[in-house]
């Protein structure tokens, strides 16, 4: 643009300053964001594949269902497949049976469902429902586990790295979530921040030679084969460590 | 943008393929500037989150109807945009909240560093209500949303020279109301008492 307006400089300067301070949505904004675009993708994708494969009778009443549950053709459907309604666990299930057997697809696919279930959980701690919580807590829980597991076995480094990225933002989310619940979800939220730092603490883990026949250490011993999903910490755990105060000032997280 | 040409057209072939990564990616890439753009339009930051979002959703829907050969993405994205502003802005009769504008200062400055910067910010916000709306708009989509002119031509749908000479007299505009257009002769007349006043 200083070619056409020469001396721009200065007003180029103040009004970058301005969109950058007035107009720039803060992380957890863009976050939410994101988990949501992507969620109404991957559904789109979903809601396709499912319909390609329309012969088999299973996946017949699955893209009735999934159809169904993306389009929101009845509110009272959409509504229960929300986390903690009934048709949840279905959903998952769905989401699941549609991941792609190609492995970085389905690797991405399954960061994209991690990134789902924090939105779940932001939507159930918005709406106040310790139940729908629970249940978001419990996805996500075991959606990290999947996750890791499978980056951990697959050969691509990278993924172990992206998941890592993707979790150091849900544990972001998580936190600031957690200064918000009513206290009777406090314990819940402090499991999903839990279950994201041993995620990262494994994936940091040194990773023994793989000839050796040695897994990554999980909770302080060997294992032989990667943790599966039932090693990460569960809802009747202890209470969580979490490092976090609720009394501690949010002004850190994002603006 | 940070992202080349010829990298955005593959991200949006294989986003047309269903591909929900590179529709991520193209998240990724755009929806700074979208929000920007939106922000300066609609003020309150949980209705531009909501609209940045929709225009993403409608991106999504439409992205199949789109012809990589006609007009570029960037400008495609926000004539979407643009469209949901104005239905946002004609159902809800959106107007400015002051209060209720984030604002993302540095921690790090002092009281009066803090209270000169937001004086600043009230300058330039002051300045960009006094242009015309179709100068403001060229502004917003050239400056927060980074639009070349051949884009944001396309999402005002004017002629690109139509667009340069708004962007060239908003600009002189804005020089003028924030007073970095004044001559050294305005700027010392400026400093000096008026004489006419001093004798009565």
């Amino acid at each position: 643009m200083h070619e056409e307006h020469p001396g721009t400089d200065e007003l180029e300067r103040r009004l970058g300053a301005y969109a950058s301070a007035r107009l720039a949505p803060d992380r957890i904004a863009v976050s939410r964001m994101r988990s949501s675009v992507i969620e109404e993708a991957r559904m789109r994708v979903l809601d396709a594949r499912l319909s390609r494969r329309r012969n088999s009778r299973r996946r017949l009443v699955a893209f009735a269902m999934a159809a169904t549950l993306t389009i929101g053709g009845a509110a009272s459907v959409a509504a229960a497949s929300n986390a903690g309604g009934p048709l949840y666990p279905v959903r998952i299930w769905l989401e699941t049976a549609a991941l792609s057997p190609d492995e970085s697809t389905r690797a991405l696919e399954r960061l994209h469902q991690v990134d789902a279930r924090v939105l779940d959980l932001e939507r159930a701690a918005s709406a106040g429902d310790a139940n729908a919580v629970a249940a978001a807590i419990d996805a996500y829980r075991n959606a990290v586990a999947a996750a890791v597991d499978e980056a951990e076995t697959g050969p691509d480094h990278d993924r172990l790295e992206t998941l890592k990225a993707a979790l150091g933002l849900h544990l972001v989310v998580l936190e600031r979530l957690w200064h918000r619940v009513p206290d009777k979800a406090m314990e819940a939220i402090g499991h999903a921040i839990d279950a994201s730092h041993k995620a990262v603490d494994r994936i940091d883990a040194p990773k023994p030679n793989k000839d050796k026949g040695g897994g990554a250490p999980v909770d302080g011993k060997e294992a032989s084969t990667p943790a599966p999903a039932s090693q990460l910490p569960g809802p009747t755990d202890a209470p969580a460590a979490t490092s976090t105060s609720r009394s501690q000032d949010e002004g850190g997280q994002g603006h | 943008m940070t992202i080349d040409e010829e990298a955005l057209d593959r991200l949006i072939r294989d986003a047309k393929a269903g591909d929900a990564w590179a529709f991520g990616r193209i998240f990724d890439e755009f929806h700074q500037p979208v929000y920007r753009f939106i922000a300066s339009r609609v003020h309150r930051p949980s209705d531009a989150e909501d609209l940045t979002q929709l225009v993403f959703v409608k991106a999504l829907e439409a992205l199949p109807r789109y012809e990589q050969r006609g007009i570029p993405f960037g400008g495609w994205l926000f004539r979407l945009a643009r469209n949901t502003i104005i239905d946002h802005i004609r159902t809800r009769h959106d107007h400015a909240e002051l209060n209720a504008v984030s604002e993302h200062a540095s921690t790090d400055a002092g009281p009066e560093q803090l209270a000169a910067v937001r004086d600043d910010l009230d300058a330039v916000s002051r300045a960009l209500a006094s242009l015309t709306d179709e100068q403001r708009e060229a502004i917003e989509l050239r400056f927060f949303g980074g639009l070349s002119a051949r884009e944001a031509a396309e999402v005002m749908g004017k002629q690109e020279g139509t667009v340069r000479g708004l962007q060239f007299r908003a600009i002189a505009s804005l020089r003028r109301t924030l007073g970095m257009d004044l001559d050294i002769e305005e700027r010392v007349e400026g400093l000096l008492p008026n004489v006419a006043d001093r004798h009565g």
